[in-house]
């Protein structure tokens, strides 16, 4: 694979839908979901020439987004401390229309921005389809506890969606 | 149907969404220079390298100080003190250098935030390293005064002053700076005091402890 700004590109648009998705679940500020998707390119674009390609690059693309949105999220870097900003706005967003948005995507969303961040990440590659095998190696935990902290949030979720249904 | 195929039925309906909602200014990404990040980020390296620089020529010219004055057994002693002292902070600035250095946003999550929390708290061993000054007061003037005016003041000196300097410093600065070194702990972070020596990045700094639990809980639970 070359690794060159036409490339990553490429790479960029055919992948994008994980990166808005990861900043939209870590972000709820419209300005603070462009200057995070701004943040995740560009960190991507920092590790392209390292990427391995025995990874898929999904998976490579999701791991960095995450680990940008949650130190983000955490304030674990100064603001713009590695980063120079652009004044050029990389992502543009639509208003959403909320009357479009149905109760059990609603009750979806908020149930994920109530995760701590972790468990959140965990949320977001399990309803992406993500393997154990892939999400242990993501979180840096055993395949078995992915497969109990997975029963754990679902459980709850269950519990959520009842709670409407009654 | 099944309970996964639901959330995966609901999470692709807001997927799609996004897809409408969100769009990527591809022209934007083509002309901005996205290399301009990566000088940040080796700006950030280089003044962590002159710090690491400056901590091993303090370092050098210590130790070279104390050679020089090996016949003389307070100055050879004042100089490995402060070999000692700029030492730690030689070491803290290579690890912080390490550190930073091997950042990689693409390891696994947990382990890059390790680092990032590692890195903010290293702000604390600094403070609680330069609080060991305090007691190195009398050292400071007998290096001085040898340096600049070429007095040893211990020679020189009335012995009574030089005694109640010392018993000042072992009995006042030493324990001073013990307490100190304490009370500099990251679970203090939020308090006032502590919140303006870190310049204002005291909540940030217990917030990063409180998430470094939250991990470690994680990864046991």
């Amino acid at each position: 694979m070359d690794r060159d700004k036409d490339t990553f590109l490429q790479i960029i648009e055919s992948h994008k839908l994980i990166i808005f998705k990861v900043c939209n679940s870590y972000c709820k500020d419209q300005e603070d979901q462009k200057d995070l998707v701004q943040e995740v390119i560009l960190q991507l674009w920092n590790a392209f020439d390292k990427y391995d390609d025995k990874y898929k690059l999904s998976t490579w693309i999701y791991r960095i987004s995450l680990n940008v949105a949650i130190s983000n999220y955490r304030k674990l870097k100064t603001q713009h401390k590695y980063f120079t900003p652009f004044e050029e706005e990389m992502v543009g967003i639509a208003e959403d229309d909320l009357q479009e948005k149905r109760e059990d995507e609603r009750l979806l969303q908020t149930f994920i921005e109530q995760l701590d961040e972790l468990n959140k990440a965990l949320m977001l590659l399990y309803l992406d389809g993500h393997s154990h095998e892939e999400m242990a190696a993501m979180l840096d935990i055993s395949k078995s506890n992915v497969g109990s902290k997975i029963n754990r949030i679902k459980n709850k979720l269950k519990q959520q969606f009842k709670n409407l249904e009654s | 149907m099944t309970e996964l195929d639901q959330l995966k039925s609901i999470w692709t309906g807001m997927e799609a969404k996004l897809d409408r909602n969100w769009q990527l200014n591809l022209h934007t990404l083509q002309t901005v220079n996205l290399d301009k990040a990566r000088g940040k980020m080796n700006k950030l390296i280089w003044t962590k390298v002159s710090i690491m620089g400056i901590a091993m020529l303090f370092t050098s010219m210590f130790m070279a100080y104390s050679i020089g004055r090996w016949e003389v057994t307070h100055q050879a002693i004042t100089g490995i003190i402060f070999a000692m002292w700029t030492f730690a902070i030689l070491v803290t600035s290579i690890h912080e250098l390490s550190l930073v250095a091997s950042l990689d946003y693409s390891q696994p999550i947990p382990v890059l935030q390790k680092k990032l929390i590692e890195i903010k708290l290293l702000t604390i061993r600094y403070l609680r390293l330069s609080v060991w000054i305090f007691p190195l007061y009398f050292g400071f003037m007998i290096l001085l005064f040898d340096l600049f005016f070429g007095v040893d003041i211990v020679a020189v000196g009335d012995v009574n002053w030089i005694i109640a300097n010392l018993v000042f410093s072992v009995c006042i600065f030493i324990p001073a700076a013990i307490w100190m070194y304490k009370k500099l702990s990251a679970k203090n972070a939020n308090k006032k005091w502590m919140n303006k020596l870190l310049g204002g990045n005291g909540s940030q700094i217990m917030d990063a402890v409180n998430f470094l639990e939250e991990i470690k809980t994680y990864e046991n639970d």
